[in-house]
């Protein structure tokens, strides 16, 4: 019968002051276990997704919403901007720009996101095919491995797409042609894995499709000219006077949704025409947001920023600014929780040091009789914070239980409705510090009590019986 | 083996007690009998080291332990000495074992439930090794109790009014036992009471 067993044997002849104790301590820690996880994960998913991307440009809107969409794929995408307004960022021999990447949004696929970007997305986040290829045709799509996964797709499988990014039956492009899987993406660790990528142009023709008054002329343009004076539009200013007002591809009317009459003429349209290059295209197609990466941080790029926030129609947003932003945001909500905890700990803390401390009552003859067998001073001493120290260890472990169970739960219902991946299935260095401290509060809370114990009058206590 | 030399104690109101010497030889069982409230228990806590004399020497064993440490003492008690009280007392969150082994362990030896098994059984305990002690009758709490001061083989035993909760036939089992007990351990046995009855039980007899 050794010190920590017959601590423990006590915790357990007392259940209900135990169990309130050990609540009251995994509550607090899993509490400040579930404040690490969720720090850690959330800047774990925005690091992974930083890409590299120096700058994302959009339409006139929340900075903030601009990124979160167009980086991150949470928040709904902004208005479309037009391909004149950002032709001279395709350019490849634009001085300051390394790379550009065009992103088109707002329809999706059971909640999945569908993007139509340039196969250029494959080195901005490191993608491997897994099956298949990368999209080349219109209405080719290429998915990232959870998309493909969670809706069970292969390649060579056929749907359709639905408009906005919820999850709706009503909103379905019915009179397009279905979409078709040509690859799979390997897992990649970024947001890719929950997309599902096709071409831009198949965003205008899925649209041209709802829209088809207005579709006979984008179509015949599309198909038909080859616009040999858009070959070169080294110069953005050549195409300011660009305004194209008769092809608002950005405001669909859904309440009009009566063109079963013209399907029929669309037919015999070529969906699987491999389409140009976008800085090829018309000045009148749009696409969402573009992320460029510089080639250098100089101040000329510095610049580019400021200059279209100021002298165009769009707006230009910096990830590490606005990502700082929103942390400082959630720092504060952060903030207020783990004092929450905090205070939730101190109580805990105070829990076992009344429960410990009543008990000596109970167990002052107890704690004289372990005196008369030869039991020291500090043998009553010693026993009294190990109970202090297996309820805190105890806790910890109910609390870190609770909050990893926890995280799994988010991590379900986070992937569901935002399609980020959280798991706890790991353990922080923070979360070891935190056992430390739990050791370190149990220790404290059941010193008082022990110094008591240990100075417990033998002789008087065995006198009164 | 136990030697006393002006032995005196003051309590906290400042009455005081003063002790004849006493001196107790190896293997007699002594009776030390008094009225209630003559210090009867003081000298026992003296003896045992469980309170410190205001004056005075207490040798033990050729070990003065008026002169000892408050630690070595615990030690020394728990390895040479076994107490039973009036009532006997347990550890209510451990079962009878457990309350035995504890005392082998808290005296610094190893634990040995099998020992102890076969110990109860002496004490027709056997069966009840399991059991919460507050589920034995008085008797068979008494028996643990004894059981537990000789687990260690201590040479001296100390009984505080051992007897005085029992009925003429019980006291005498009781007694008996004791000093079976301590004749099979070769322990001393020293009891210390108000109660006539157990005069005729002992050949030494300490009168306060």
């Amino acid at each position: 019968m050794n010190l920590l067993k017959l601590s423990w044997k006590n915790l357990l002849s007392k259940p209900l002051n135990t169990t309130l104790s050990l609540l009251l301590f995994g509550l607090g820690v899993g509490l400040i276990s579930m404040l690490f996880l969720l720090e850690d994960q959330i800047q774990k998913n925005f690091e992974k997704n930083l890409a590299d991307v120096d700058l994302v440009i959009g339409s006139k809107g929340s900075p903030l919403q601009l990124i979160l969409s167009s980086m991150y794929h949470i928040d709904a995408p902004t208005g479309n901007i037009s391909l004149g307004e950002i032709r001279p960022f395709l350019n490849p021999k634009h001085p300051l720009i390394k790379s550009a990447l065009t992103l088109s949004m707002g329809d999706s696929y059971k909640g999945y996101r569908i993007v139509g970007t340039t196969t250029d997305i494959t080195d901005w986040y490191s993608l491997q095919l897994a099956q298949g290829e990368m999209f080349i045709h219109n209405y080719d799509v290429t998915l990232g491995a959870s998309a493909a996964r969670d809706l069970q797709l292969k390649v060579g499988d056929h749907f359709k797409s639905s408009h906005g990014l919820v999850d709706d039956d009503g909103l379905e492009h019915d009179e397009t042609p279905d979409f078709i899987v040509v690859g799979i993406l390997e897992s990649s660790g970024t947001i890719v894995d929950q997309l599902i990528l096709t071409t831009p142009q198949t965003y205008w023709h899925v649209h041209d499709h709802d829209h088809s008054a207005e579709a006979e002329e984008t179509v015949s343009s599309d198909q038909g000219d080859d616009h040999p004076d858009h070959d070169d539009h080294s110069d953005y200013d050549d195409h300011e006077g660009h305004d194209h007002e008769g092809h608002d591809h950005t405001s669909h009317d859904h309440s009009d949704h009566d063109h079963a009459s013209e399907q029929e003429d669309h037919h015999g349209h070529s969906h699987a025409e491999i389409p140009k290059p976008l800085i090829q295209e018309d000045d009148d197609g749009s696409i969402t947001s573009l992320l460029l990466q510089f080639k250098g941080n100089n101040f000329q790029a510095l610049n580019m920023g400021r200059s279209i926030n100021e002298n165009t129609e769009m707006q230009a947003a910096t990830p590490a600014i606005e990502i700082n932003r929103l942390f400082s945001m959630m720092s504060s909500a952060e903030y207020a929780l783990r004092i929450l905890a905090m205070v939730i700990i101190f109580v805990s803390g105070l829990s076992i040091f009344i429960s410990l401390y009543s008990s000596l009552k109970d167990r002052n003859y107890e704690l004289a009789l372990m005196r008369v067998m030869g039991g020291g001073k500090s043998t009553l001493f010693s026993l009294i914070i190990l109970e202090g120290i297996v309820l805190a260890i105890l806790g910890y472990i109910i609390g870190i239980f609770l909050s990893h169970a926890g995280m799994y739960i988010i991590g379900k219902v986070m992937k569901e409705d935002y399609r980020y991946d959280f798991t706890g299935g790991y353990m922080l260095p923070n979360e070891w510090w935190l056992l430390l401290a739990a050791i370190s509060l149990g220790f404290l809370a059941s010193m008082l009590p022990a110094i008591q114990a240990s100075k417990t009058d033998i002789s008087e206590t065995l006198s009164r019986g | 083996m136990i030697c006393t030399s002006q032995l005196s104690y003051s309590y906290e109101g400042g009455q005081q007690l003063s002790f004849a010497d006493i001196e107790i030889q190896q293997g007699v069982h002594t009776l030390i009998i008094g009225a209630s409230g003559c210090g009867k228990t003081t000298l026992l806590h003296l003896l045992a080291g469980l309170r410190k004399p205001t004056s005075g020497s207490i040798t033990i064993l050729d070990k003065e332990i008026t002169a000892m440490s408050s630690s070595d003492i615990d030690k020394f008690r728990g390895s040479n000495m076994g107490m039973i009280f009036q009532v006997p007392h347990f550890l209510r969150s451990l079962d009878v074992i457990e309350n035995i082994t504890l005392a082998q362990t808290l005296a610094g030896q190893d634990a040995q439930p099998d020992k102890v098994m076969s110990l109860l059984s002496d004490l027709n305990l056997e069966g009840k090794g399991n059991k919460k002690t507050n589920q034995l009758s008085l008797g068979e709490q008494q028996r643990v109790a004894i059981l537990r001061a000789m687990v260690n083989e201590p040479k001296i035993i100390f009984a505080d009014e051992p007897t005085s909760a029992l009925d003429d036939a019980n006291t005498e089992q009781v007694i008996e036992l004791l000093k079976n007990q301590a004749d099979k351990y070769g322990a001393t046995l020293i009891v210390v009471t108000h109660d006539q009855r157990l005069k005729d039980n002992f050949n030494n007899m300490i009168s306060l």
